[in-house]
């Protein structure tokens, strides 16, 4: 014990002595376990850590099927659907739906501010066994038709807006014009709702904000946009709850063949649900960042090794004065232990910034359920990976001090003496190592990002730039009547269009890359009409005036709206060119009339008046789908996008809502952001995932070129001497330079070679991962090649021009 | 000394070699530093190992002191074979009967004098009451008590040779090897440390110095001559 103390004593002298050469070591090492803590942290939490409620792995979600529509699996169940299922589905003990809306609230005095709300059933809290802050939560007795409108509002809420007053239950705020009664607050940190919603700020009975509640009309059943979840019975498998569900489904669809036509149900785990768009991403960025610390343990294990190499002297006299191989071993160990304790240490502090930077491309409706935090499994898993590193690091050095001679002490200086060869292949295998996981991990980040370059350069079919968006959520009773929509619309764009700068302004209920989508089944007048069931969906935008001008859409044919497109006028529409040629076969749409499909409705043909440029709504890399504009005012909508083409649109942004409040001082706007960040987020996983690649890769180009520096650097300073006569025997510089290179480039090569499989493997773990990523694609390999090679010359270049600029007589005098 | 030392009956050599060999080996060629050496070494004795540069002198020190192991032939320490022990054991009777002394000091440059004397008696695993008491009787005895807490880049040349006989006979061993213990000195320094190596051979101490003057072999009582890696002469002072 006394011997540790003394080494560790002695290693923290060192410190002092070399301050250098340490604080490389342990910024390389912090930045190595700081990344891999912080990537381990996330997916921990995302993967291994249970959901934060009772009994998790009960908890279920349940989602429509429709095999044969554009989407085949979605989240979105009717009222009736779901009221038929709760009351047939025996497996579960609870099931709970929830309906996402826009809430304004308005307070005397204060600026109207917009809320996420959520319309939740009886059932929901009970379900996830949440308990109130304060007052009570929503129960099945406040979830009835014509039942009090009461709220909950989150903690977050009740801190932010109400100064966390404890007298705030019973009192009412105005929701959406609306007074609400509130009744309690959620526990501290619950901001969850359903497993595509982001953070909520308040929850709302469903029956009583939810308009179709209980009518039990084939119109409600094929209006389908509740999500769906549920608790199993204790003890009943995924697979029971499937079978019964599906048999509810199958009786449904002969019942109500019109709405339920080949409509199944799917349950799932809900925490499988939760992290499934996160986990290819978690999956492939805890693989890279563990690439990067192999190839910083064998960069530490380097320097270490060249410090070893040092200190051979040191060793010899201790050798000498009777410590034992072992011992000396134990030294080194105590070294790199105390290091890697640091390092631990340093690591663990700057995890707690990066899982935040690392976790900050994940979708937020993971973020809204999972809390991703640095907590004691990840900071134990980080102990146990610097333990696991500072033995990989540590026994080369601890290896190679116990083959330290002690008759070396009667050398003129044994500091001096020659690299053994089995240190030099040591460090020259380490080296290698590092150019070999550097090269695959390159040519991973590589095509992932090229993959994403391609998607990001992708045209979304409109004009982004100095485009602004604010969404305005109508769903005030003093918007009940469809006139009243379109007079708010039509007197904020024109207020909009007064302001200085702004070229053009619309709305749209369908704002492009935003998440949202409508529309349908659909036919065409004089065809044959689609069965039930089996017809292409058309999508469908309403929009004010002026809206292809504003979104610079190009109008391919016939016209565009005008004012005189208005309820009770001609019914209109334009399609846009997808439509029109996978509808229409290269006839003129124009004249053609359309209609969506909507239960027992009688149709109302639209007459097509023109036909517009496609643009992207899923995302650029998903594939145009048909979409049909329709007038706002023939089609009234209260979930309205206003889009503004201005020149200065930060300006615009931050106005937004007081034009909004200069038509309704009541009325908020939930949204406003620039389209050019609409566009960036719509890359969301992809670009997180390409962008961390990125810096994984540069990390790892970086570590291995300095890993070719150090070695090149150090076996030319061995060979000073042995360069010192050769250029004192007349060997030209160009000669000498080629010689120093020429180890230094060996090593490039055979890691280069080396490396080709390894890059092969992760190529195609990358490519199983990252969508639109080809695990052959011969450009990024011979690319990544090429800059690893320059990297790798550069690298080799220093140490040579240094050596060809000693002085012959210098080097020879040097031994 | 030591114990052990007080058993050694009169008859036995504290070392001995015999048919002692010693060869290097390099890619294309086999290099015999050491060739046939029959020696013995008696308890308490002064030997002076004399000869020319590239002689074989170091690398007879290096076996004699366990630093090396011979190519072939025996080597018994104290009645023992030490010829063909492991790197482990070596370095136990090193640390426990072997004092050394070398030409460049070999002082580790990041510990204190105190610490660098304390080192082996710190491998000895010794209690740290022990240490200190030994410690600081080495110190005394080299007289350099008052500069225990300084750094051997804050001493003299034979201020830190002085400190290195210190650290010698902290761990009282059974023998003292000195390589060209005055080598790095000036003669004024070089004769401070022969006369300190003088007293501890007068206190009972065997010990063997490796020189090239002829000055300071004549101390000793008896002189073996080293020429291309064989004994070529063994003679007592007159």
């Amino acid at each position: 014990m006394l011997s540790l103390l003394a080494d560790v004593r002695f290693t923290l002298r060192l410190f002092r002595r070399a301050p250098g050469f340490y604080a490389t070591v342990l910024a390389v090492l912090v930045c190595g376990v700081g990344a891999t803590t912080a990537m381990f942290s996330i997916a921990e939490s995302l993967l291994l850590r249970p959901l934060p409620f009772p009994e998790p792995k009960e908890l279920t979600v349940l989602e429509s099927t429709e095999p044969e529509s554009p989407h085949p699996r979605r989240p979105s169940v009717s009222v009736p659907d779901f009221l038929d299922w709760k009351a047939q589905a025996t497996t579960f003990a609870q099931l709970a739906a929830v309906d996402h809306e826009g809430f304004s609230m308005a307070s005397a005095g204060s600026t109207p501010e917009s809320l996420s709300g959520t319309g939740v059933s009886g059932d929901f809290f009970p379900m996830l066994g949440i308990r109130p802050a304060l007052g009570r939560l929503i129960g099945a007795d406040d979830d009835r038709v014509g039942g009090a409108p009461v709220v909950v509002v989150s903690a977050a809420l009740w801190h932010r807006r109400f100064a966390s007053d404890p007298a705030l239950v019973g009192r009412a705020v105005t929701l959406n014009g609306r007074p609400f009664t509130v009744i309690g607050v959620a526990a501290e940190g619950f901001e969850f709702s359903s497993v595509t919603s982001k953070r909520v700020d308040v929850w709302t009975p469903l029956a009583v904000t939810y308009a179709g509640y209980a009518l039990m009309t084939p119109d409600e059943r094929a209006n389908r946009s509740l999500e769906v979840m549920g608790r199993r019975q204790h003890g009943v498998s995924l697979e029971n709850a499937q079978k019964q569900l599906s048999a509810i489904a199958q009786n449904l669809e002969g019942a109500h063949p019109d709405t339920n036509s080949k409509v199944g149900v799917a349950v799932a785990d809900m925490h499988a649900s939760i992290v499934e768009s996160a986990r290819s991403s978690v999956f492939v960025l805890l693989g890279a960042v563990a690439l990067v610390l192999a190839i910083v343990c064998a960069n530490i294990a380097n320097l270490l090794l060249a410090r070893a190499q040092s200190r051979r002297g040191e060793m010899a006299i201790r050798s000498a004065l009777g410590a034992a191989p072992s011992r000396l071993a134990l030294q080194v160990v105590t070294e790199t232990v105390v290091i890697f304790a640091l390092g631990s240490v340093g690591g663990a502090l700057l995890s707690t910034v990066l899982v935040d930077l690392f976790a900050s491309g994940i979708d937020h409706n993971v973020t809204a359920a999972i809390t991703i935090r640095v907590d004691l499994t990840a900071l134990l898993a980080s102990l146990a990976i610097c333990l696991l590193c500072g033995a990989f690091a540590g026994l080369v050095p601890a290896h190679a001090v116990t083959r330290v001679e002690p008759h070396e002490i009667l050398k003129e200086n044994a500091a001096r003496s020659g690299v053994s060869r089995g240190q030099a292949s040591m460090r020259s295998v380490l080296v290698v190592a590092q150019v070999a996981v550097a090269f695959a991990l390159l040519v991973g980040s590589g095509l992932a990002l090229k993959a994403f370059a391609e998607v990001a350069a992708t045209p979304p079919g409109f004009n982004p730039t100095n485009l602004v968006e604010g969404f305005v959520d109508l769903a005030s009773v003093k918007y009940e009547k469809d006139e009243k929509v379109v007079t708010f619309l039509r007197d904020v764009l024109a207020k909009v269009r007064e302001q200085p700068g702004v070229q053009a302004a619309s709305a749209n209920s369908t704002l492009p890359l935003g998440g949202g989508e409508d529309g349908g089944p659909f036919a065409i007048e004089g065809t044959t009409p689609w069965r039930v069931g089996e017809g292409p969906v058309l999508g469908r935008n309403s929009i004010s005036p002026d809206y292809f001008r504003t979104m610079e859409l190009p109008i391919l044919r016939g016209r565009e709206f005008t004012e005189s497109d208005r309820v009770g006028g001609r019914l209109v529409a334009v399609i846009s060119h997808a439509t029109a040629e996978r509808f229409f076969h290269g006839e003129d749409p124009i004249g053609r009339r359309i209609d969506w499909v909507e239960g027992q409705k009688a149709r109302s043909w639209r007459e097509i008046v023109g036909v517009v440029g496609d643009v992207r709504h899923g995302g650029l890399d998903i594939a145009v789908t048909p979409e049909a504009y329709i007038p706002v005012a023939q089609n009234p909508n209260r979930s309205m996008s206003l889009v503004v083409r201005t020149a200065n649109p930060d300006a615009l942004v931050e106005s937004l809502p007081r034009i909004v409040q200069a038509v309704d001082p009541d009325q908020g706007v939930w949204r406003r952001q620039r389209m050019t960040d609409v566009v960036a987020r719509s890359l969301g996983a992809q670009r997180h995932v390409a962008s961390l690649l990125g810096a994984f890769a540069v990390a790892a180009l970086v570590l291995s070129t300095l890993g070719v520096f150090g070695l090149v650097s150090y076996a030319t300073a061995q060979r000073t001497r042995e360069i010192g006569i050769r250029l004192a025997i007349g060997a030209m510089p160009e000669a000498v330079i080629l010689l120093v290179m020429k180890s230094g480039l060996r090593l490039l090569g055979v890691g280069l070679l080396l490396g080709l499989p390894a890059a092969l493997i992760v190529a195609r773990i990358v490519a199983s991962h990252v969508p639109r990523v080809s695990a052959f694609d011969p450009v990024v390999y011979t690319a990544i090649t090429v800059l690893l090679s320059v990297a790798s010359v550069a690298a080799c270049l220093a140490p040579a021009l240094r050596a060809v600029r000693t002085p012959p007589a210098s080097a020879v005098r040097c031994d | 000394m030591t114990q052990v030392e007080q058993t050694i009956s009169p008859s036995s050599p504290l070392i001995q070699l015999k048919g002692v060999k010693k060869a290097f080996f390099t890619e294309e060629l086999e290099t015999h530093a050491l060739s046939d050496i029959h020696l013995e070494i008696a308890k308490g004795e002064y030997v002076a190992i004399e000869g020319p540069s590239g002689s074989g002198k170091t690398t007879l020190l290096s076996i004699l002191g366990l630093l090396d192991t011979p190519s072939s032939g025996a080597y018994r320490l104290h009645d023992r074979e030490v010829g063909s022990l492991d790197a482990r054991e070596r370095a136990r009777i090193r640390n426990r009967e072997i004092g050394f002394i070398f030409q460049t000091f070999n002082l580790i440059g990041d510990l204190t004098v105190w610490e660098n004397v304390e080192l082996p008696l710190l491998y000895r695993g010794l209690p740290t009451a022990e240490r200190k008491r030994r410690v600081e009787a080495a110190l005394d005895r080299v007289k350099m008590t008052h500069r225990k807490g300084h750094m051997p880049f804050q001493l003299s040349g034979g201020q830190q040779q002085r400190i290195a006989v210190a650290r010698a006979v902290a761990g009282d061993p059974l023998v003292l090897f000195a390589d060209e213990p005055t080598g790095s000195l000036d003669s004024k320094n070089g004769d401070t440390v022969m006369d300190l190596l003088g007293e501890l051979h007068a206190s009972g101490a065997t010990v063997c110095i490796v020189t090239h003057s002829q000055e300071y072999a004549r101390r000793a009582a008896r002189t073996i001559h080293i020429f291309d890696g064989r004994v070529v002469g063994d003679a007592l002072a007159a």
